[in-house]
């Protein structure tokens, strides 16, 4: 495996389960499972001891089944399921404190989640497993960073809050539409800056197919919307097809080998400079 | 995956948690993922890219390596980038990768080189495709940046000439070549066009190219084909059945080596050779000299299987025309199966119409034997009596176990036995 992340997103996982565990070990359930485990054994057990093992095994399996990222939504919902309608006022700190904890766990299990998913990718490329592994755990350390610092920012307010128990006015709850208008305006920045400033057009067609390893482009049609290019020459192999084409090619294509047939379409476009980038693929 | 929705779901949940529960802690939490994605829009994707690519040249034969050196630069914004060129299958990369991934730290610029050696494995017309650039962002929050830099390259791979010493072949063509005046250099110009090259004294003054010496300022001459030159016809097989055989070792391969080597060998002995490929459809009239096996070389070169069927019989029909008068000695490169034999058959009796008193020899490649040994003996029998029924000379080639030299040999000894009517 060219990023082994597995081992560190099963201990978040677990970790995202003990904390619903013990949400759902606070609530009339745990109450209710530890009322009958008197009634069978006789023995005053803690329902989080049962709930525990139960909730992180299952959520373990469940994530080889049906995915990292559902399990970790589901029990999420299993940990916020026992405080809706309200919690016990003494419980509110420990709620505090452990929420911030979940939100932590949660936006790392969606790097550690994305990072491993893009370096099997490029590991199943033909990119060096070592140098992917290198380049994106780096870059997972950096990303932390933010994590860390949005986790810090949390902790000063429930400090300042006391975990929750006295009133720190409006600003938690302000700071949703703040932050809106922050993303809001940095995504249109993005947008404007990469608009319209291109002088140079660059289109390329990117496709794997059953091509000629020594094929030449030998016969080109081009109707209003479409291009056409037959691939001759060669033996047939699977291959990746990358060729340049005109400035005026239209944003659709067909290429066409003795073997294979594939029609590509616009995909990809990006300004870098004074240039403009189409890249043309399939859908 | 779509980090940044995910986020802010997560975000937004955490406030919906808040309103729902009572417990204000929720909403504190929610600033974890909320803070997250709106630092990272302050960290753009890695941009501002260059790059300079180097190949130390644009030919190389078989088994020889070409060095590729890449210089990248990412001025602008930070995260993971992605290099990539895609070189074309009959080129090996045996040293280093031309697919390379590093991080651009943020607020430093990104200067890196590599390197990578290719190999050629196959002959033909290679490329390497421009270098692709991806820029990631540091949280995968932002669409990546793309750039394309250079052009495609052309590599060249040379295929692998088997030389048949000259003195073997005078041997065998000694009866052919001896007092047959036609054969000379200095026989009867034809008006088959050979070449443009530069006057000597004694050319006449009406075999000058006036346009090419105008364009050039050098006076140019044009040269016929002598008259009465022995021509040889060439028939490569490049239908489905030659697709046959082992990964690398595929009956059109070793059918275009031989022809290669069986070109060269006509050439230097001073015939006229001339090529049909049977799929494609190209063809190369007849024509002597060293300048010819450069133009038979770039055909060759290009030569796959084609996806377009066309019979044995059919294509020789199509350059029967072209042959009128020649007399060629013609010789069919093919791999013969149930399927292509009736089709074979035909095209021997219009090869053998056609040479009239000189000879149609068939090359039959068992390509079998480079998937199994129980598959090469078994079609081994099979061809030897498909041979029978052709009545023509054949020459078969157990590919893998007989080595193109000594095939090459078979061949050009076919081809003089049957000028002497031996069958």
């Amino acid at each position: 495996m060219v990023l082994d992340m597995e081992g560190a997103k099963s201990w978040t996982l677990a970790s995202i389960g003990a904390l619903s565990s013990w949400s759902l070990a606070q609530s009339s359930i745990g109450a209710a499972l530890h009322r009958d485990i008197i009634l069978w054994t006789g023995l005053s057990i803690d329902p989080l001891l049962i709930l525990l093992p139960v909730i992180t095994g299952a959520s373990l399996l469940l994530a080889q089944e049906k995915g990292a990222i559902k399990t970790a939504a589901l029990l999420g919902f299993l940990y916020f399921l026992p405080t809706v309608g309200g919690v016990k006022i003494w419980e509110v700190p420990a709620y505090t404190i452990t929420s911030s904890l979940l939100f932590l766990a949660l936006t790392l299990f969606i790097y550690m989640e994305e990072t491993s998913r893009e370096a099997k990718r490029l590991e199943k490329a033909g990119f060096e497993p070592d140098e992917l592994s290198e380049v994106f755990l780096w870059n997972l350390k950096t990303s932390s960073a933010f994590v860390v610092l949005g986790f810090l920012m949390a902790l000063a307010l429930q400090l300042r809050s006391g975990f929750g128990t006295s009133s720190y006015g409006p600003l938690p709850l302000l700071s949703l539409p703040l932050l809106a208008v922050l993303l809001g305006a940095f995504v249109a920045f993005h947008g404007r800056r990469s608009e319209g400033e291109a002088r140079k057009l660059r289109k390329v067609a990117k496709v794997y197919m059953v091509a000629g390893d020594t094929f030449e482009v030998s016969k080109k049609e081009i109707t209003m919307d479409s291009t056409f290019l037959l691939l001759e020459g060669g033996s047939p192999v699977a291959r990746t097809v990358f060729l340049e084409l005109d400035e005026g090619a239209p944003d659709s294509i067909t290429l066409r080998s003795p073997w294979d047939l594939k029609t590509l379409w616009k995909v990809y476009e990006y300004e870098d400079g004074d240039t403009k980038y189409v890249l043309l693929s399939q859908r | 995956m779509n980090v940044p929705k995910y986020l802010l779901f997560l975000t937004f949940a955490g406030f919906v948690m808040a309103v729902v529960s009572g417990v204000p802690g929720f909403a504190y939490a929610a600033l974890i993922p909320g803070t997250t994605l709106a630092l990272s829009y302050l960290f753009e994707p890695p941009a501002g890219f260059s790059i300079e690519r180097e190949i130390d040249g644009d030919s190389t034969s078989i088994g020889r390596t070409l060095t590729v050196r890449v210089r990248l630069r990412a001025r602008r914004g930070s995260g993971v980038v992605v290099a990539r060129d895609h070189v074309s299958p009959g080129l090996e990369i045996i040293e280093g990768s031309n697919r390379r991934v590093f991080l651009k730290p943020p607020g430093k610029e990104l200067a890196v080189e590599y390197t990578y050696k290719l190999r050629g494995t196959k002959r033909g017309r290679h490329t390497v495709s421009p270098v692709e650039v991806e820029g990631h962002s540091l949280l995968r929050n932002m669409q990546p940046s793309y750039a394309v830099f250079g052009r495609t390259e052309v590599v060249r791979v040379a295929p692998k000439i088997r030389n048949v010493p000259r003195v073997f072949v005078s041997r065998l063509f000694s009866k052919i070549t001896a007092g047959e005046p036609g054969y000379s250099h200095i026989g009867n110009p034809s008006t088959d066009f050979k070449e443009i090259r530069d006057y000597r004294p004694g050319d006449p003054l009406r075999a000058v190219n006036w346009k090419a010496t105008a364009r050039t300022g050098r006076a140019l001459v044009n040269e016929y084909e002598p008259e009465g030159r022995t021509t040889a016809m060439l028939f490569i097989d490049a239908t489905s059945t030659m697709s046959a055989g082992g990964k690398g070792s595929t009956a059109i391969e070793n059918a275009v080596g031989l022809a290669i080597s069986l070109v060269r060998a006509l050439l230097r002995i001073n015939l006229r050779v001339g090529l049909y490929v049977i799929g494609p459809g190209k063809f190369e009239t007849p024509r002597s000299g060293a300048a010819a096996m450069e133009n038979f070389s770039r055909l060759l070169a290009s030569v796959g299987v084609s996806g377009r069927e066309e019979s044995l019989n059919g294509a020789v029909e199509k350059v029967k025309k072209a042959l009128m008068g020649k007399e060629p000695v013609t010789i069919l490169i093919t791999n013969l199966t149930p399927s292509n034999l009736y089709e074979a058959k035909e095209a021997v009796k219009m090869m053998k119409r056609i040479s009239g008193r000189n000879k149609a020899v068939v090359v039959d490649l068992n390509p079998y034997w480079t998937i199994s040994d129980e598959l090469g003996s078994l079609a081994h029998y099979q061809k030897l009596r498909f041979g029978e029924e052709l009545a023509t000379e054949i020459v078969h080639w157990d590919v893998s176990r007989e080595p193109e030299g000594v095939v090459l040999k078979k061949i050009l000894g076919a081809m003089n036995g049957v000028r002497h009517g031996r069958r």
